[in-house]
Parts: structure tokens; sequence; C-alpha cells
């Protein structure tokens, strides 16, 4: 861990009360030792926490970040991608007689539903994710964050609906004839 | 029922100008079957395409049922197309996801047309022929069956004219040969106004009357 090989680099000592560590600490400072490091759990827990570890804040901020981007856009892409596709069906809805709204109608429904359908999965996945990583690496702790379900769902589905109204609007807005012909 | 006098289309590719009707002249009643013949490029397709709304003149008259296609806004097309018009296409255009029952269910909706079942329409399914095909998808359907199905979707809001585009063109003799049987059918029996556009004689010849048309006219 100190990359100490063969030498000691750390003492535990077992105090009789927790009450009583401020105290064991200055006895052993007065007995020579007052140029090594004597800290209580509390204190040597807290140099490894992320506070201490300078940028480490900002950096797992911007990685979130560039996650939630990178999500958004790939939702946004699907969509248009699913509705794109789906074309010559809006021409073929126009020459029914179905109104702009009406395809909007269908298309937004149809968005929803794949939403929530997706989030859902993707939560499943997060467990299979913790479970594959609890088996390939056991010592490192894994944490499901509750929060975050509600913010990644909100974000897959606003990506998919701006990625459905976007591409939705320009088709049922587009000549009857030409989205009949769309292959 | 229908009356056109000089229609004129003239579509803008790019900086060209490309003229596919040159003064088209129809008259037909409530109730007739025509079939429209000619080669490609004679502007028939375009005809049916302002006839049905899809796409507005540029010139001349059109009334269907008295009601001036060249004065409607673009929503008021989208109302004749629910309510006035129905299409059967080449390529049947049916919704691949759907069931052939969701298929004609859908231009149900389309016209507002919510709730229970139509007892009149049930008898066209029968006389289609297809009232025991209604939950099999498009792709498990045959090229007949599926027309027939694009033929019940048509006219299941009871439209007064009904508008098919080379509706053989993809089918065999023998599927042609009914699908045409049924158009007449429906001719015979419901009244139906049909407008037919067709490359093959032996099909025009199932109509009441036929009108030729080439290089975007009617010649005869």
């Amino acid at each position: 861990m100190y990359s100490a090989t063969g030498l000691v680099s750390i003492i535990w000592i077992k105090v009789d009360d927790h009450a009583n560590i401020p105290a064991v600490i200055d006895s052993m400072k007065k007995t020579g030792l007052e140029d090594y490091s004597i800290l209580s759990v509390e204190d040597y827990t807290s140099l490894i926490s992320v506070d201490n570890i300078p940028m480490i804040r900002p950096f797992t901020k911007v990685i979130i970040g560039l996650a939630v981007v990178i999500g958004f856009l790939v939702v946004f892409q699907s969509m248009y991608a699913v509705v794109l596709e789906r074309t010559r069906e809006i021409g073929i809805l126009k020459a029914l007689g179905a109104s702009p709204a009406y395809i909007l109608g269908i298309l937004l429904r149809e968005t929803i539903i794949l939403s929530i359908i997706g989030v859902m999965a993707g939560i499943l996945m997060t467990y299979g994710t913790r479970a594959l990583l609890n088996l390939l690496v056991p010592t490192m702790p894994t944490e499901v964050v509750y929060i975050w379900w509600p913010t990644a769902g909100l974000i897959a589905l606003v990506g998919a609906l701006i990625g459905a109204i976007y591409p939705g609007l320009k088709a049922a807005r587009q000549d009857a004839i030409e989205a009949l012909s769309y292959d | 029922m229908i009356e056109i006098q000089d229609l004129k289309k003239v579509y803008h590719v790019g900086d060209v100008d490309v003229i596919a009707l040159r003064g088209v002249t129809l008259s037909v009643k409530g109730g007739e079957f025509v079939a429209v013949v000619g080669p490609s490029g004679s502007g028939k397709s375009t005809l049916f395409h302002i006839l049905g709304g899809l796409t507005p003149p540029t010139s001349g008259s059109i009334h269907i049922n008295g009601r001036d296609l060249l004065r409607m806004s673009e929503s008021e097309r989208t109302n004749l197309r629910k309510t006035t018009v129905g299409f059967v296409f080449q390529k049947y255009n049916l919704l691949p996801t759907l069931t052939a029952a969701d298929n004609i269910e859908i231009a149900r909706d389309i016209a507002g047309r919510r709730g229970p079942g139509d007892p009149q329409f049930d008898e066209v399914l029968k006389l289609l022929g297809i009232e025991g095909r209604l939950h099999h998808k498009p792709r498990a359907l045959s090229g007949g069956e599926q027309q027939r199905v694009a033929i019940a979707r048509a006219i299941v809001n009871h439209p007064a004219i009904l508008l098919a585009d080379e509706p053989t063109g993809n089918l065999d003799t023998e599927n042609s040969q009914i699908v045409l049987g049924l158009l007449r059918s429906l001719n015979d029996r419901l009244h139906q106004t049909i407008l037919m556009i067709t490359h093959d004689h032996d099909a025009a010849a199932f109509a009441d009357r036929i009108v030729r048309m080439r290089d975007g006219r009617i010649v005869d």
C-alpha cells in the first residue's frame, strides 16, 4: 500500500475507550514520538476521503456531466433514426387524413412508452453491472445511488421527446406524396 | 359529383418547371366507375393526387360534391381525405406493425369514428372475403389479401369517392381479377364512385367508362 515492502509503515493501537483517544495520542507524542504521525481512525480515514484529494470533486462532476450529455445525445439520435425510418408510414397516415397533431400524438405516445421501458431496463442493468463488478472485483465497494433514478429517467425522457419531436414535426409537415415514396 | 375544368399543375423542380397537367376537363357522376388509362408521365397520378387533396392544383377548377379544392387550405384538404376520399395504392401501403383489423380501425380513428363497429361494414368485409384474416399482420397476408384490406380501409368511412392507383399493379392475374371483381361489386352494390388508374386495358374494361390521358391532357 505504501510501497515500503519489508518495513513497518503503520501500527494500529486499540484503545480501551473511544473517549481516551486524544489523551492516548498526547501521551504517545510526549514519549519521543513527536516526529511520527499519530492519528485517530477518524482523522486517518478522512485523509483518504475525496475531500482531501485535490480536484477530485470537479473531476467527478465533469465525468457525470459528460455521461449525461452523451446519454442525451444517444437517446436523441436513436429516436431521430426511429422516426426517420417511419417516414413512409407517416405518409400513409397523411393519405388517410391524419393531421400533423394526430401524427405527432402517436409518435410522442410511443416515445414515452419506449423511454419508460428503456429507463426500467437501465435500472435492471444497474443491478446486473453491480453483481458483475462484485464478482470480478470483490474489494471494490459499489453503491446504487437511488436519487439518480428520477434524474436519469428525466434525461432519457427529455432526450427521447426532443429526438422524436424534431423529425416527427418535419415528417408530419412533409408533403404526403414525398413521404409515401420514401424507402 | 366531380367537376374538373381546365385543371393545370406545374411542379417546380429546382429552377425547372415540370408541367404535369396541361388543362384537364372531366366530369364524373356519383356512382360511376371510371378507369383512367395512359402511359407513364401522362399525368394520371398527378390528377389523382389533386383529387385526393394530397397536392393543390396550380390553376383551373376542381369541385367535389360542390366543394372547390382550389380554395381549400391544407387542413381542409386533410379533412377531405378523412371524410370524402379513400385511397387504394399499388403497393397496398398497409402499416406493417398493425394487424389487418387495426389497419382498418386506424382509418376510423383518424376520422374520429371511435366506438362500436359498423354492422354494414361487417357485410363489406364478408364481400371482400377477409373477415377470417383480420388478425394477421400484412406480412402474413398474400398480395391479394393485402390489397383487399387496403380497399376495406379505404371505404371504412364511407367516402364519396374511392381513388384506386394501379390497384392490380403488384398482383398476379388471378388476384387482379378478384380485386377488380370486388371493385365492380362495390360499385354495383353500394354505388361507390370509383376512379381507377391503370395501365392494363383488361382492368380498365371492368369500369363503366374509360378516360385516356396523354401528355397531361385527356385525349379520349
